[in-house]
């Protein structure tokens, strides 16, 4: 009688839990959605809205990605000159590749996602609307931007799979070929600027380049272009003509007004300052002997805007000495880039593409002979006028050369226009033009031998003397995507003293 | 989904499993001639499926690190026991104890497309790490480049500086986990004094020394006093090949480039597989002797009321090391608090301590 009795409430009770359990259970499912959507944060994201970040990230925002990876580029082409500490690349030793972290992730210490992280999204974002052609259409063409300094520095790289890492869960990226990656890039390019619709939403200010004009992104593209056409002059002779006529003909920068540049003006928060004033807080660097030589032997007024001190803005440091040397010249006098370029307010704007490399671009056009809407020496000309007045978006009033200035200064035999030597004249007057912007003028040096960088040999160099040729991959590489990337050395060649001599795809002797 | 923008660095994983684990353990423990012989087995195998595990992966990715379920993860192993006392009279006790152990493990099956996991790094030089189908805990860094063609693969130097050339892809140098460890304690009882003594022993594993590897960078090592005088001094001619051939068909000849020798040393110094040691060792633990006084002996004395026993003993911990195979420092040393063993850096010596224990019972 007793257990029976015990028994009933029992039942009762597991009834009871069942039907509580039930009711749980089918309230989780039915609300799942519901329940795991965050109410306090957003969910989704317009692609439009990362757009101006990832500009500015690509303008590099830290300091240290200046003074180790930049700068050290900058050392190699001897536009600066490392015054204190030894650079590893300046001094043939090795080559700086933090920025494949930078440029492909991002740096989880400032929080600050990579270029190519925000490309990627971008593009697979807007790619999902057609109504944002044109943020798809500008995302592609700044995609291009960033992988061709990536390709550029590295050789081949992970490309077509980069970047992807949460889409397709695939975490070991194959390394595709820099030919196939430029020959993408081209293609890239071309249907960028075809698929353009003024009619659909544009980008306004969240486009801290262009604010949104699609005319300029057009100019834009087609001048990425043709730099990309020209870096194929010795690899491809035929493809880099028919690119860069095509790229022409479509329609290029025309003036200073179409330059691709951030403004930093409202540089307060580290994301969007121009950090080159570092160089003067930690004054770790002045201006290379190399340069500073060149312009003062040909009266350049740019060195006063580069430049804005008195002291002995004539003498720059040499690259490659030792530190007993470096003590003897007395660096602390010699010549150092100046509160234009970089602004202790850190307001200095960054430039990507001048208009006068462009001109430039377009008059070794002309000299080898291509399709070109002018002469090599009228686009050499406008090249170097372009150039003189390019710094009037720079902040605390730089003094730009007035047109006699700049009438004077190409009237100098060394300067003006000469068919014998031209290609070394527009590159040299390229690589002043591209002050600042280290790897650009190292991609031209690698392909034409110009301007004529000092020829250094400095103690414990490994190379010889012989200026590195590309970036090493990172060790961590190895670690991470073994097969890939031992994939991508074999067909550098690796028996080369260290990777860091050999030659990228388009680079050739 | 917004996860994969922003300030986000790990791929998230909204298909994580629950981990499995299964163990089976035996063993048996035997005493023969009235407990004076004794022998104590174990024997066990882990199998853990499905571990999570945050990984680093390629910034080529976007990201820096996800969350997966690692595959499979074994270990196996046994350990072993042996106690005696092969001397027992009212006067004097001989009490032996002997163990050892070995544990087998093997990363069977990571996750695809990954072969390796980042465990840990010394500040330069060497990762440790978990790799498909080896053992937990492998040691990877630089190597010298060798000429594989020759017998004995000698050292490749650089035809125009003579510095070492270091292979581009990077090497698997050596395990840190050891094929044994055990110890072997004996106690000595005679008139009321014992005297004990613990050694402690670790076979295999190695360990990459950064302290070594830095030494020989800034010139400090005694190695490097090589090359610095002589009849050429400062220069060095190290035995090895160089490539006098073209980069593409390599042409290797016996090295005769002289190289300066800061440069040499603090390149040397840089290549990972030239400080990797052999991580055994044999110590002395530690020595103990006491002397116990018993209530009898106290039953005379003016502490009869309030002792009943008394011990004092001088011990000795880390008293030698007996064998090593790595100079200047522990082979203990361990630069990672983590799950990294192997690494050593700018590591303190273990110190010897001495002490005076006294125990009173009341």
């Amino acid at each position: 009688m007793k257990t029976q009795f015990s028994f009933r409430p029992l039942k009762t009770l597991s009834l009871a839990l069942v039907t509580t359990f039930g009711v749980w259970l089918s309230g989780c499912t039915a609300g799942f959605e519901q329940l795991n959507t965050n109410p306090t944060q957003v969910t989704t994201v317009d692609p439009l809205l990362m757009f101006s970040n990832m500009q500015l990230r690509t303008a590099g925002d830290n300091f240290e990605q200046q003074t180790y990876n930049y700068t050290a580029i900058s050392c190699v082409v001897q536009h600066l000159s490392p015054k204190t500490a030894e650079f590893a690349a300046e001094m043939y030793r090795g080559m700086p590749n933090a920025q494949w972290e930078w440029w492909y992730a991002g740096r989880g210490i400032i929080g600050q996602p990579g270029v190519v992280k925000f490309a990627t999204d971008i593009v697979e974002r807007a790619k999902q609307n057609p109504a944002d052609i044109n943020i798809l259409s500008a995302g592609r063409i700044w995609k291009v931007f960033v992988f061709h300094r990536i390709t550029d520095l590295f050789g081949d790289v992970p490309y077509f799979e980069a970047g992807r890492g949460f889409y397709d869960r695939n975490f070991t990226p194959k390394y595709d070929t820099q030919e196939a990656i430029y020959k993408d890039m081209l293609k890239e390019l071309r249907e960028a600027v075809a698929a353009f619709d003024a009619t659909k939403r544009t980008l306004t200010t969240n486009d801290g380049v262009y604010r949104g004009d699609l005319v300029k992104w057009r100019r834009f593209a087609n001048s990425l272009r043709l730099r990309l056409a020209m870096r194929l002059s010795k690899v491809d002779p035929a493809l880099a003509r028919s690119e860069a006529e095509s790229a022409i003909a479509a329609g290029v920068m025309q003036n200073n007004a179409d330059m691709a540049w951030i403004d930093q003006a409202n540089g307060a928060r580290i994301q969007q300052s121009n950090t080159w004033q570092t160089l003067n807080q930690f004054d770790d660097y002045r201006l290379s002997e190399t340069f500073v030589s060149l312009l003062d032997s040909t009266n350049d007024p740019r060195l006063r805007i580069i430049n804005n001190e008195t002291v002995r803005p004539n003498r720059g440091l040499p690259n490659g000495i030792t530190s007993a040397q470096r003590q003897a010249l007395n660096s602390n006098t010699l010549a150092r880039v100046g509160t234009h370029l970089a602004s202790p307010n850190r307001d200095s704007p960054t430039i990507f593409i001048p208009y006068a490399e462009v001109e430039f671009l377009m008059a070794e056009a002309a000299f080898r002979g291509w399709t070109t809407p002018r002469s090599a020496r009228e686009h050499y000309e406008a090249g170097i006028r372009g150039a003189m007045t390019q710094y009037s978006i720079c902040p605390n009033n730089p003094p730009i050369p007035t047109t006699a200035q700049i009438d004077a200064y190409i009237a100098q035999p060394r300067i003006a226009y000469n068919q014998a030597n031209a290609l070394e004249q527009i590159i040299t007057q390229k690589w002043i033009a591209l002050f600042l912007d280290g790897l650009e003028p190292y991609a031209e040096w690698r392909r034409t031998g110009f301007p004529r960088l000092r020829t250094l040999n400095p103690a414990g160099n490994v190379t010889g003397g012989l200026v590195p040729r590309r970036s090493q991959y990172p060790q961590s590489e190895q670690i991470f995507n073994p097969d890939q990337v031992t994939a991508a050395l074999g067909r550098v060649n690796i028996n080369e003293y260290n990777v860091f001599l050999a030659r990228v795809w388009w680079d050739r002797p | 989904m917004i996860l994969a923008q922003a300030p986000q660095f790990n791929i998230p994983n909204s298909n994580l499993l629950p981990t499995i684990s299964n163990n089976i353990e035996a063993g048996f423990d035997l005493k023969f001639l009235e407990g004076r012989l004794g022998i104590d087995f174990t024997y066990y195998q882990q199998d853990v499926r499905n571990q999570i595990i945050p990984i680093t992966i390629s910034p080529t990715t976007g990201f820096t690190g996800a969350l997966i379920n690692a595959g499979r993860i074994t270990n196996e192993g046994v350990e072993v026991m042996v106690t005696g006392v092969p001397v027992k009279t009212p006067e004097f006790t001989w009490e032996t104890s002997f163990n050892i152990a070995r544990n087998w493990n093997n990363v069977a099956e990571l996750f695809p497309g990954i072969r390796n996991l980042d465990i840990g790094s010394a500040r330069v030089g060497a990762t440790v790490l978990a790799v498909e189908r080896q053992a937990y805990g492998v040691i990877r860094g630089t190597a010298f480049l060798r000429d594989s063609s020759q017998a004995g693969f000698p050292i490749v130097y650089d035809a125009r500086t003579g510095l070492p050339v270091r292979d581009p892809i990077a090497k698997d140098l050596g395990n840190a986990i050891p094929d044994a460890i055990g110890g072997w304690s004996n106690t000595f009882n005679f008139f009321g004094f014992t005297l004990s003594a613990l050694v402690d022993f670790r076979l295999g594993g190695k360990i990459y020394s950064l302290t070594n590897a830095n030494s020989y960078i800034t010139g400090q090592h005694k190695g490097t006093l090589q090359g610095r005088e002589g009849a050429r001094p400062d220069s060095i001619l190290a035995v090895g090949v160089m490539n006098v051939g073209t980069t593409a068909a390599p042409m290797y000849v016996p090295n005769t480039r002289r190289a300066y020798v800061q440069d040499f040393w603090s390149s040397y110094g840089g290549v990972t597989e030239a400080f990797m040691y052999d991580a055994s060792f044999v110590k002395l633990r530690e020595i103990t002797l006491g002397y116990t006084i018993t209530g009898d002996m106290l039953k005379n004395s003016f502490l009869s009321g309030i002792l009943t026993g008394a011990r004092i003993s001088l011990v000795m911990r880390n008293a030698a090391i007996l064998l090593s195979n790595i100079p200047n420092v522990d082979p203990e040393s361990n630069y990672s608090n983590g799950n990294a063993q192997g690494l050593e850096y700018n590591s303190l010596p273990s110190t010897r301590s001495y002490g005076v224990n006294l125990s009173l019972k009341f």
